[in-house]
């Protein structure tokens, strides 16, 4: 049973990593704004002829 | 030749675009909603759109020659009402008055040059208005890219300037009712929110991850209980969930020792407090459990703790800026440029920054003021409703003071400067605004005072538990404690309010009254005062021509005559030859002459001398004919304007604002219900006490001649006796509505006033006020329902813990239960009645098919 104390490790510092690069998208101002891009998913691309 | 303005001939020469022609119908009172804006717009014949306004109609046909139009098929609401007064952008070519919105070049793909700019944007209301915005571009040569911010409405705008200037696109913008302007320089630069926002977000990942962490190891720790663990292991884990539950403590949990420590400095109780010591007894009982292996740790539920507190502050902080924030950057009605004097009497463009206090500024007619001063020449109109709410244009001249934010109506006068920038007083409600907006008591703090004595009440529980089976049993010590732990699970005390409040919300927003603060709905309950404002809520909001006694036929000649002028009863006039399809654009007016505080006068070819305006206008006396009209206008609470030809009076009109079909019945319902219900106007009093009248509001409740910092004052005077509703839609109610327990806005009200109120009416029926209040009282029903079943769920469920009847087991079993009741509790809660009134009023089934 002494897997766990590699295993323990190795998960607390999987959730790290995951932690360190969800800190850096924050930093990064990806969290700034969160209204536009959930109704900006909701539009489609039909882009276009252009009509004039 | 008075052949040109017969009735006939008018109707052939009338726009083609407004469809069949219809007589001069006597039912104007049959209103349907505007098709692009959704305000009430005469109706039309039948099977044409209605449309409230010319603005509207130049939207909507825009939007449709561009191919848009499904952008009417994707909003949920209605457009922004479009202001037919958007004025010249000449202000935005020149990049030295922009501040922080002046372009910056950027390398198109083919080498060309291209400018970069960011605006902010007022009219903004859901993802269609988001849709319409960034598919402009692709409609316009030269624009290239537009990107909207939703959250702090700003527009990124791409544009060649060699094809086209940046003033034209807000021209284009400012047709589909979204108007732009340069981004201001506030005090505070706007990335320090955004900056703080992120500092919260790093705290709330490094909590959720201590907590998620520390989840699996206490699942791990209690399943050991069940199937045995080395002793080990065990240790392993608590170690390494209790140095979880410090990290989650010491470095997210700071902000509630900061606070803790604050309160107890200041000795005013703050929810931080119990939140802390909480806390701390968590974490230094689980240190001292770490040295016994048959003692309790609580790691897990510390970090979780911190956690949930924290999202709980960033959402309240998102709303607050929402609220705040928000109010301030929308409120950029003061124009950021300004034509100063100089010495020499040549005028110069320059940043309304720049202003000194002393110096001279000339206003052009259609131009806000920008300073608080004196006028020391010229003399005009100045429409101060933004200020004090007054519906009628109040006339200025040499030695008169006017005040930033107001709007010159009808010639340039020359200002000299008083007070500049923050000082003047628009600035001070601006702040007002602001400060009253965040001040606001959040919901959130409800659930941290009862999350922080939960847990310790829980843990004090937890040592009792342990205590009482150390006497009796030690063996089940841990059992117990483990059972008591897991059942006393806090989720459906948590939910209880907010489930039953977002149930209501959503079941509110179906019928177009939007709800932004659940707290509202609780304020509501019991009765208390309710202020309404008077233009544009009780009334209107807009002057419009109620009565045409005499010759109809000069419909369309008044309106030529005023069709330049910026006056409300010029709007009224040219509004109502519109909706009679009287209009004449051909039709030559010559020497216009506005006359001030009197009316317009100019010379018709084939009429003669026409003139509009009050009783000013009128040589001598008036036809005994006419008196009778005259009267007949005052008696139904309206203003008599003359139209006279040639000095002979050819037709009287009566003007006024009108009062809303439902104004009378919401006020009866809410002084029924036990309300005491007032009014607050900036209006006069005489104004002020005719419309009481109208609605059955007691003259003594009914303020007028307010100032916005008096309708405030009037509100902090009705809190002693209860929650205080403020109802209105201007300008000047911005402060009053963030300020009011609960604020209602009604759409189609100034932007402004939007964002500070915590309830938006979308379709501007008064009587969805009272829906409201109806949800109100069933939520509440719904609320302590939730509370009685999970405060008794909980205490059944810990006294069997204590008294040893359930295991581990049982009681993971049991928590979700109760988190389950409360949910289904909420869902079957009975539908928020819609009233008969509205029903009846709902105008669906008179609205047109948009055939396209």
């Amino acid at each position: 049973m002494n897997v766990l104390y590699i295993a323990l490790p190795i998960a607390i510092a999987m959730g790290a990593t995951a932690l360190f690069a969800c800190i850096r998208c924050i930093r990064s101002g990806q969290f700034d704004d969160l209204e536009t891009p959930a109704v900006r998913m909701l539009l489609d691309d039909e882009d276009s002829v252009r009509r004039d | 030749m008075s052949a040109l303005i017969d009735g006939r001939d008018s109707e052939e020469l009338s726009d083609e675009t407004t469809g069949e022609l219809i007589g001069p119908g006597r039912g104007t009172d049959r209103s349907v909603p505007c098709d692009h804006c959704g305000l009430p717009a005469p109706a039309p014949a039948d099977g044409q759109l209605a449309f409230c306004c010319n603005g509207c109609r130049g939207a909507y046909e825009l939007i449709h020659h561009w191919g848009l139009g499904d952008y009417y098929a994707l909003r949920d609401g209605e457009a922004a009402a479009i202001d037919e007064r958007a004025g010249c952008f000449d202000d935005l070519d020149r990049p030295d008055l922009l501040g922080r919105s002046a372009p910056t070049p950027i390398e198109s793909g083919d080498g060309q040059r291209w400018l970069k700019t960011r605006l902010s944007v007022s009219g903004i209301h859901c993802a269609a208005c988001l849709w319409l915005l960034e598919k402009a571009p692709t409609r316009l040569e030269g624009w290239h890219r537009s990107a909207v911010q939703m959250h702090d409405r700003t527009i990124e705008i791409v544009f060649d300037p060699g094809r086209i200037r940046l003033s034209q696109i807000a021209q284009v913008l400012a047709r589909l009712g979204y108007t732009v302007t340069p981004l201001m320089d506030s005090v505070d630069a706007d990335g320090e929110s955004d900056q703080e926002s992120q500092r919260l977000l790093v705290d709330i990942a490094i909590a959720g991850f201590c907590a998620a962490n520390a989840m699996w190891l206490a699942v791990a720790l209690y399943a050991g209980d069940f199937t045995g663990i080395a002793a080990e292991h065990a240790s392993v884990f608590r170690v390494a969930g209790v140095l979880l539950g410090c990290v989650a403590v010491i470095f997210p949990g700071r902000v509630f020792f900061r606070g803790a420590m604050a309160s107890l400095k200041t000795r005013t109780p703050h929810m931080d407090l119990p939140v802390a010591l909480g806390l701390s007894a968590g974490l230094l009982g689980s240190l001292y459990g770490l040295l016994d292996a048959s003692r309790e740790v609580y790691f897990d539920s510390i970090a979780a703790l911190v956690f949930f507190l924290l999202v709980g502050r960033w959402l309240q902080m998102r709303q607050q800026r929402r609220a705040g924030d928000e109010v301030a950057g929308l409120i950029q009605m003061a124009p950021l440029a300004a034509n100063r004097l100089d010495d020499r009497g040549r005028t110069e463009r320059i940043r309304v920054s720049e202003l000194r206090s002393g110096d001279q500024v000339v206003v052009a007619p259609g131009e806000s003021v920008s300073v608080d001063g004196v006028v020391v020449a010229g003399q005009s109109l100045i429409d101060r409703s933004l200020l004090t709410g007054e519906s009628q244009p109040v006339e200025v001249k040499v030695d008169d003071c006017v005040e930033a934010g107001t709007d010159n109506l009808q010639a340039p006068i020359t200002v000299r400067a008083t007070s500049v920038g923050e000082q003047t007083r628009f600035a001070a409600l601006r702040r007002s605004v602001r400060d009253a907006a965040s001040s606001r008591t959040p919901v959130v703090q409800l659930a941290n005072r009862v999350g922080g004595g939960f847990v310790i009440a829980v843990l004090a529980l937890a040592i009792l538990t342990g205590v009482i089976w150390w006497w009796r049993d030690p063996s089940r010590v841990i059992d117990q404690v483990v059972a008591l732990l897991i059942v006393a699970c806090p989720c459906a005390l948590a939910l209880a309010t907010p489930l039953a409040i977002g149930v209501a919300i959503g079941r509110l927003a179906s019928q177009r009254v939007l709800v932004r603060s659940g707290e509202c709905l609780e304020r509501l309950v019991r009765p208390g005062t309710i202020f309404f404002d008077k233009t544009g809520t009780l009334t209107e909001g807009r002057m419009r021509v109620t009565a045409w006694d005499g010759d109809e036929t000069l419909v369309a000649v008044a309106a030529a005559i005023e069709s330049d002028v910026r006056h409300p009863i010029a709007s009224a006039v040219v509004a109502y030859s519109e909706q009679q399809r009287r209009t004449h654009p051909e039709l030559a007016v010559e020497d216009v002459q506005q006359i001030a505080g009197v009316g317009v006068v100019a010379s018709v070819p084939g009429v003669g001398t026409v003139a509009v305006g009050n009783a000013g206008m009128l040589r001598g006396g008036l036809d005994p004919a006419w008196q009778a009209s005259v009267q007949r206008i005052l008696q139904d609470g309206a203003s008599p304007v003359y139209l006279v030809v040639d000095e002979d009076v050819r037709a009287v009109l009566g003007v006024s604002d009108r009062v809303r079909r439902d104004a009378a019945a919401t006020v009866a319902w809410f002084q029924q219900a036990g309300w005491r219900v007032g009014m607050l106007s900036g209006d006069h009093q005489s104004t002020v006490d005719r419309v009481a009248e109208a609605v059955g509001i007691p003259s003594a409740a009914a303020l007028g001649q307010l100032l916005p910092d008096q309708k405030l004052d009037a509100i902090r005077g009705a809190r002693a006796d209860g929650a205080v509703v403020m109802v209105g839609d201007g300008m000047n109610d911005a402060a009053a509505l963030a300020a009011a327990d609960v604020g209602i806005a009604l759409r189609g009200g100034v932007e402004a006033s939007l964002a500070a109120a915590p309830v938006i009416i979308g379709d501007a029926k008064l009587s969805k006020v009272i829906e409201l209040a109806k949800a109100s009282r069933s939520t509440r029903v719904v609320i302590l329902r939730n509370f009685a079943v999970s405060i008794a769920y909980n205490v059944l469920a810990i006294t069997l813990a204590m008294t040893g009847w359930i295991t581990p087991l049982i009681a993971a079993i049991l928590m979700p239960i109760s988190s389950l009741s409360v949910i289904l509790l909420s869902l079957t809660k009975p539908e928020v009645t819609q009233s008969d009134s509205s029903a009846a009023n709902s105008p669906e089934h008179l609205r047109p098919e948009l055939a396209r």
